[in-house]
């Protein structure tokens, strides 16, 4: 068995630009190169440390293969050293970094000059605890209202003291359901020595890296996420007869890595 | 008739420069022509190197005057210099005016109409130049100059001579066309023919688009007048979207700076995606002037706002006066209606007092959008005699069918009188400058689309939403002509009023073009009605891809704006974005994907809210869930409906779902069978001043109408509010007279 040639990866990426069309804003995947396929104004690893940054710089960027319902990206790289061999694959998903406990879409009535305001305002509250470590007076309205009624209360009853820190945490528990999601990504890359050559990553942590024993091809990656975040939806959503066929074809596609070694995990910053 | 352009003319102050100004205006009266007050500069950067006055007419040709504002006691033996009463030396006037003789002259050559390059002579008469000594009488004169280049004129001769020189000769004249030419060669506005492409017949939306993009902006005389002058105060300038009011600023800014070079200047304005575009308008303007970049540490062109990441007015200010800045995702401003006059009422109260005056002119761009304490503000920031100029769109929202009057804009003194009383607008400044300035005329819209965009947005023909203007003044402000009733400066209740738009105040060129070619300038607007809001935009995705496909338009001259902004909006979005792509037709969402000031990238389709659209216009403009505007009891929509329409340069694609789209369907062909003019009964003023109050309230009213929906369709909640209302007197008499 051998590896997909660049060809075999365009065709599998058109594939799902028509399987999945109907969870597709947007594609943007192109032979940018001879032997390369990525995206128009293709940018190397952006990396933030806070993912919602990462994340906004490359939407904004439009650094994605596919912009799926709900502003979620998907990332294709093929780097083809000739017609057959592959130097380079990086296949990525990186969900919508925050999701509110209320509904605040409505949001848009407000202001309407700036950008993502449900970021924006998330920056706000993170702002706002950094501010607190260091020691900077709360400049939150609604926490310093709630303070000084605590205070006036602690007058009477010594047993509860005002604490600030929880305060904060708080406000962020109720108002966030999911703050701290990542990006989950396989790298391959045929050079390498430092650690496996295939391996999984989860989230901006460079340090933990997977090895995988194969690389799988571009339509199991996609049909992978898919099927996990529509995992309700998802036996509804296709003719079970062809996305059957179109994955049992794909399956062939992938890969077998040789000299797997499944205790090749790196956590390198313990 | 003659134009007055009195340029720095109120600021440099000079008495005996003031008195000819006057004079001029006083003698110089037949025909067509510009006098401009060291105007035109003619790229020169020093204004000392510029005569007073120089005047280019059909009657009197081009005459150069030069006015020595010393009294002379000495000259040197070359002439080069000359010495002053309080002992300064000061270069040549006589050589001054010369060389600026010499540099009109080899303008003039550039055109072959006026310059006959076999006999290498100008067709057109001589340029007259003259020396004005106010200060000087003859003798005084006589004793010191020797051997004088260009004729000079002393104390006790100027009123004869300048009888004398602009005697009208019957035989002479420069012919129109020839001043036009001169006109464009001395404000560089000039192109030469042989440069530009041979006209062909347009036929695709393309041809037309690139077409009309090939002719250069060029101010038009109104525009002219009020760019090339600096008032000595306060001054309003008036127009609708797109009647170049920014163009206007950025040249005064430019101006002032290129005079002044010491003065603080500060140009705010309130749209993000706008800093470009005043920047580069800025540039352009200096830069031709003076051949030298401006200096922007005495130029400052600021957001009202800013941030950490760009520069704003709030955020400097916070940081001089160590007051927090603040940003647009706190709780307590997300919630407000109006975000920007609370930062800035905010920024009063903790500064109050201990704001020092900076700057020595103002500008404000968009003051419309901004409220009272920012102005206030400004007015603390500014130096006497308060030179703050604010160009305020006449009708950007609803709310502002009556002008916000400056008593009400820029705050209260420690009496609790107005800081600047409206009647400090009232009439002009030396030198002929209005202090209130209209301009009637529309570059950016059709006729047909602001028509259809004022009769939509006040509900001319709806009886039941009706909210006209209510007064003549206002109507002609805004470039209508008032038909009927006449004799009448206020209307009244059951007034038949019939107002036209008239075509002298519309310079729009794709109307024009269309016109020409044969082609009928009613069909840049349409309307279309759907079953379903599915069927709505399918159609509109149609149509893209045949103006992609078959008309080569470009994609980015396309935007495609969603009156509804409600929770449906995001799904829209996404649902055109991928049926356009699955067409390879690639999209922007500017602020909800990508960045909010990335609006008409080349290549890309943009989507977008009326909100976000403010500032930009496009060619070709789509603007769907049009239904939302009629019976929406908040006439909110209305606003929102009239943005949209007001951002099309070209072709404006609206169109509507549901049953709701009829009713308004039936508003847009009373517009278009009545056209170019509106015919409509007035209102009762109760009427209007209820829907004002509605209009103009900060409370969330689409809640609460909600809320009140759920009440009617409810029998026993229905039960209540009749019993409610019919123990409430006043209130049931109100519902009486409804």
């Amino acid at each position: 068995m051998t590896a997909m040639n660049i060809n075999e990866v365009l065709q599998e990426l058109e594939k799902i630009k028509k399987v999945y069309r109907e969870l597709i804003i947007t594609s943007n995947y192109k032979q940018i190169d001879t032997f390369e396929i990525g995206w128009d104004r293709y940018k190397p690893g952006i990396e933030k440390n806070l993912y919602a940054k990462e994340y906004e710089i490359l939407l904004q960027n439009r650094q994605y293969s596919f912009l799926l319902n709900d502003r979620e990206l998907i990332q294709f790289y093929f780097k083809y050293e000739n017609e057959t061999t592959c130097d380079k694959i990086k296949m990525a998903y990186y969900p919508y970094p925050i999701k509110l406990r209320e509904d605040s879409y409505d949001m848009e009535r407000y202001f309407d000059d700036s950008d993502d305001l449900l970021l924006q305002e998330y920056y706000l509250d993170l702002w706002n605890i950094l501010n607190q470590e260091f020691g900077v007076p709360v400049k939150d309205e609604q926490l310093e209202k709630i303070l000084s009624i605590l205070k006036d209360e602690s007058s009477i009853d010594q047993t509860i003291e005002p604490n600030i820190n929880d305060l904060i945490v708080q406000k962020f528990n109720y108002k966030y359901e999911i703050t701290n999601s990542s990006h989950i990504r396989i790298d391959y890359s045929r050079d390498v020595t430092s650690h496996h050559v295939c391996e999984i990553q989860i989230g901006a942590i460079n340090n933990i890296r997977f090895p995988l024993d194969k690389i799988v091809s571009p339509f199991l990656f996609f049909d992978f996420i898919i099927k996990n975040i529509y995992r309700k939806s998802y036996p509804s959503m296709f003719k079970s007869s062809i996305i059957e066929q179109e994955l049992n074809f794909a399956r062939k596609k992938s890969y077998q890595i040789t000299d797997f070694n499944e205790d090749n995990i790196f956590i390198t910053h313990l | 008739m003659m134009q007055f352009i009195p340029g720095n003319l109120a600021i440099e102050k000079n008495p005996q420069e003031l008195i000819l100004w006057d004079k001029l205006k006083n003698i110089l009266v037949e025909g067509k022509g510009i006098v401009g007050y060291r105007i035109p500069t003619l790229g020169i950067p020093n204004k000392e190197d510029i005569p007073s006055f120089i005047i280019r007419s059909e009657k009197y040709g081009v005459v150069i005057l030069d006015v020595v504002n010393f009294k002379i006691t000495a000259m040197d033996e070359s002439g080069d210099y000359w010495t002053t009463s309080t002992n300064k030396e000061i270069f040549s006037r006589d050589i001054v005016s010369s060389q600026f003789y010499e540099t009109v002259v080899s303008k003039l050559k550039d055109d072959r109409n006026l310059y006959d390059l076999k006999k290498k002579k100008l067709i057109t008469s001589d340029i007259r130049n003259y020396i004005i000594f106010p200060y000087n009488t003859k003798d005084e004169i006589a004793s010191i100059s020797s051997e004088p280049i260009n004729e000079f004129i002393c104390k006790e001769d100027i009123d004869s001579k300048l009888a004398e020189i602009f005697q009208i000769n019957e035989d002479y004249s420069i012919k129109v066309n020839l001043l036009d030419i001169i006109d464009s060669l001395f404000e560089n506005t000039y192109k030469n023919n042989r440069k530009n492409k041979p006209v062909n017949d347009p036929r695709t939306n393309n041809d037309f688009i690139q077409k009309s993009l090939d002719y250069t902006f060029k101010l038009d005389e109104i525009q002219r007048q009020v760019a090339m002058q600096i008032p000595d105060g306060p001054q309003r300038i008036r127009g609708l979207a797109g009647t170049g009011k920014t163009v206007i600023l950025s040249m005064k800014a430019a101006l002032v700076h290129k005079d002044f070079p010491d003065y603080k200047i500060l140009f705010i304005f309130n749209t993000q995606s706008m800093y470009n575009q005043i920047q580069r308008y800025v540039i352009d303007y200096y830069i031709h002037e003076t051949k030298q970049n401006p200096n922007w540490s005495n130029l400052e062109i600021l957001h009202a706002w800013g941030g950490r990441e760009q520069q704003g007015l709030h955020y400097n200010i916070s940081m001089k006066y160590g007051t927090r800045p603040r940003t647009y995702a706190e709780t307590e401003l997300r919630m407000s209606s109006d975000p920007l006059e609370k930062i800035y009422f905010d920024l009063l109260k903790e500064t109050k007092g201990k704001l020092e005056p900076i700057y020595d002119v103002v500008l404000i761009d968009e003051a419309q959008d901004f409220s009272p304490s920012l102005f206030e503000t400004i007015y603390y920031l500014t130096k006497n005699p308060k030179r703050i100029i604010w160009a305020y769109d006449e009708f950007q929202s609803l709310k502002e069918l009556k002008i916000k009057e400056s008593d009400a804009l820029f705050g209260k003194d420690k009496f609790d009188n107005p800081n600047l009383p409206e009647s400090r607008l009232e009439g002009q400044y030396v030198g002929g400058i209005d202090k209130d300035f209209v301009l009637p005329n529309s570059y950016r819209n059709p006729r047909i689309n602001l028509m259809i965009a004022h009769g939509i947005g006040m509900g001319l023909y709806n009886q039941n939403e009706i909210v006209p203007i209510e007064d003549k003044t206002s109507w002609e402000a805004r470039g209508y002509k008032i038909i009927k009733p006449e004799g009448k400066t206020k209307f009244e209740y059951k007034d038949q009023v019939i107002a036209e738009r008239l075509e002298e105040h519309s310079k729009n060129i794709l109307e024009k073009l269309l016109v020409e070619n044969g082609r009928n300038e009613k069909e840049l607007v349409s309307f279309t009605t759907f079953n379903s809001n599915r069927d709505e935009l399918n159609q509109i995705v149609t149509k893209i891809i045949h103006l992609i496909k078959l008309q080569s338009v470009p994609p980015e001259e396309i935007v495609v704006i969603n009156l509804d902004t409600g929770k449906n909006s995001k799904t829209e979005f996404e649902y055109l974005r991928r049926e356009l792509d699955k067409q390879e037709i690639k999209a922007i969402t500017p602020g909800y994907i990508e960045k909010a000031s990335h609006f008409k990238e080349p290549g890309f389709v943009t989507l977008t809210t009326p909100f976000r659209a403010k500032g930009n216009e496009a060619n070709i403009v789509f603007i769907f869930n049009a239904q939302i505007v009629v019976d929406n009891a908040t006439y909110r929509m209305r606003n929102s409906f009239f943005v949209a329409v007001t951002r099309s340069r070209g072709w404006c694609y609206i169109s509507g779902n549901g049953i709701k789209s009829l009713l308004l369907k039936q508003e847009i062909d009373s517009i278009i069978g009545n056209y170019p003019q509106f015919k409509f009964v007035f209102p009762k003023y109760e009427d209007i001043q209820r829907r004002i109050e509605l209009i103009s309230a900060n409370k969330d009213l689409e809640t609460v109408e909600t809320d009140i929906d759920k009440i009617l369709a409810d029998p026993i909640y229905r039960a209540l509010l009749k019993e409610k209302i019919k123990r409430d007197e006043h209130t049931k008499q109100e519902f009486k007279r409804l």
